[in-house]
């Protein structure tokens, strides 16, 4: 089976900053797959290039078989896409923002909005303007799956909804995974929403994506090992799926992906006193991927403070 | 589809449309003598004055029209822009080049329907019989025409300075400046040459339009 989405090279520069960097990504058809990353990171702009909302500026990028820079209205009408903060045309109701939208689609499920409108109780006379957050983006999520897309394309759906609001919203999603059988693209920094929907995760840093592997995977193969030493710790060696290091004092912590045999070779020719290996749920092993050589604030940390003027 | 889009466009366009309408009609009424204004400024024609050959209705349109011009063209570009509902609306199945094809018709449509209302008003006033003590003849109409119709140009460069991008306002205004300019030429031309102007002008800023609508980020 085809690929729902596939990039290569894909390359956008705003100014002299590149946001996103040679990008290859493929996603499954029928897949969930989750795109991860810090704000900044290249997240919206990846998916605006999908969409030929923007122009890549090297590479290429294709939805459902087609170049995504010149999308041919039926596919487009087979592409939902949910932009974050749920823009619309603010002084519609929510009656008129499904009579404009519906004007546009060959194939409309209006029981299937129904059935969503009234589970959320949105009060189809409403001005969108005058929604919460969390209604916005249940009026979006109905008018994204009301045309039967085979594809649907979420940037950061979740962003700004409470936390009730927000299970709401992704259970919702759930079951129209489950109904359907769609191939969905979600991003998000919010990690639990996507370890909840995603079968496959890529994380994206400063535009370039350094992660792409099946969510289990991810959340398996990567530890944190914390090795104590009797003195000053060395230097960890350049090595396969190293991702960070860090000395505190006599300590030295280092985070690795796929963790195995030889990287328990390595650490014990190190002669380090204790080596304590830790398992990080997504969230932790997002951030340790994701945060750079910066840490928290010494002077909002008293412990981390007292730590390294003890051991320094 | 069009017609969500025009009806869009519309009702998006009906507040300045109702500003420019109430501008253009105070300004045809002001010069046919019943201002509604008349109690604070004056009311009743200047004796002396000859309706569109030496009065101050031409200036006064080409001011009005002018700004409901360039009112509606910022709005319609503009105000897709602010509050990101244009990735509401360009994600839909239909081209960039429908949507702001449809956006054109329908604002050039509006502003020579309202602009054209005004000189309409004031030059059937002027060929009524008992009106006014000074002759008429319907070719004296033409210059403010002429202005209604170059007018449009304005139009399109305002529409052009909003959906291009530009780092900082002096050169987003380009289109708008040129548009002026090129506007004031064809009104001052002999009408022929004025009304080619007019077109070859009009035809190449919509060309552009829709250029920058298909090759632009909207990011």
């Amino acid at each position: 089976m085809p690929d729902a989405i596939s990039t290569s090279g894909l390359t956008k520069y705003y100014g002299q900053r590149c946001v996103v960097n040679s990008l290859d990504l493929r996603v499954p058809t029928g897949s969930v797959y989750g795109l991860l990353g810090r704000n900044g990171s290249g997240k919206s702009t990846t998916l605006k290039m999908l969409l030929g909302f923007v122009k890549p500026d090297r590479g290429s990028a294709s939805l459902l078989g087609e170049d995504a820079t010149t999308l041919p209205a039926a596919t487009k009408a087979k592409v939902a896409y949910i932009a974050e903060g749920h823009p619309f045309i603010r002084w519609m109701s929510i009656d008129e923002a499904v009579r404009f939208t519906r004007s546009f689609y060959p194939h409309w499920n209006g029981e299937l909005l129904d059935q969503i409108l009234d589970h959320f109780a949105l009060p189809r006379r409403a001005k969108i303007r005058k929604l919460s957050n969390g209604q916005r983006a249940q009026v979006s999520l109905a008018l994204a799956v009301a045309p039967d897309p085979e594809l649907l394309i979420l940037d950061d759906p979740t962003l700004g909804l409470d936390t009730v609001v927000r299970r709401d919203f992704l259970e919702s999603l759930i079951q129209i995974i489950q109904r359907e059988g769609r191939t969905i693209l979600i991003s998000s920094h919010i990690l639990a929403d996507v370890e909840r929907v995603a079968d496959r995760i890529g994380i994206l840093v400063d535009g370039v994506l350094r992660v792409d592997c099946p969510t289990d995977y991810f959340k398996l193969s990567l530890r944190k090992v914390i090795l104590e030493f009797a003195a000053e710790p060395p230097a960890f060696p350049a090595c396969d799926g190293l991702v960070s290091t860090w000395r505190v004092g006599n300590r030295l912590e280092v985070v690795l992906v796929g963790y195995g045999t030889r990287h328990e070779q390595l650490i014990e020719s190190l002669e380090p006193v204790s080596v304590d290996v830790l398992e990080l749920n997504l969230e932790d092993a997002f951030i340790e991927y994701t945060r750079g050589p910066r840490r928290s604030l010494p002077l909002l940390n008293v412990e981390a403070r007292h730590d390294e003027r003890t051991y320094a | 589809m069009t017609s969500a889009l025009t009806l869009k466009e519309l009702r998006e366009s009906a507040g300045v449309a109702a500003l420019g309408l109430a501008g253009l009609g105070l300004v045809a009424l002001t010069a046919i003598g019943f201002s509604p204004l008349g109690m604070v400024i004056s009311s009743g024609r200047p004796s002396g004055t000859i309706p569109f050959l030496y009065d101050s209705f031409g200036g006064q349109f080409a001011l009005a029209a002018g700004a409901l011009a360039i009112a509606l063209g910022l709005k319609q570009s503009l105000g897709d822009l602010w509050g990101d509902s244009q990735l509401f609306l360009l994600h839909r199945p239909v081209s960039r080049r429908a949507v702001y094809l449809t956006k054109i018709v329908v604002g050039l449509s509006l502003y020579l329907v309202l602009a054209g209302l005004a000189v309409a008003i004031y030059a059937i006033w002027a060929a009524s019989s008992g009106t006014h003590a000074s002759p008429f003849a319907w070719s004296m109409t033409v210059p403010v025409w002429m202005t209604w119709l170059a007018v449009g140009l304005v139009y399109l460069g305002a529409l052009l300075s909003g959906i291009r991008p530009a780092a900082w306002v002096g050169t987003r205004l380009m289109p708008l400046a040129t548009a002026c300019t090129l506007a004031t030429i064809a009104a001052n031309l002999p009408p022929v040459w004025g009304l080619a102007v007019a077109l070859v002008a009009g035809a190449s800023f919509v060309a552009l339009i829709l250029f920058v609508a298909e090759t632009r980020d909207f990011a």
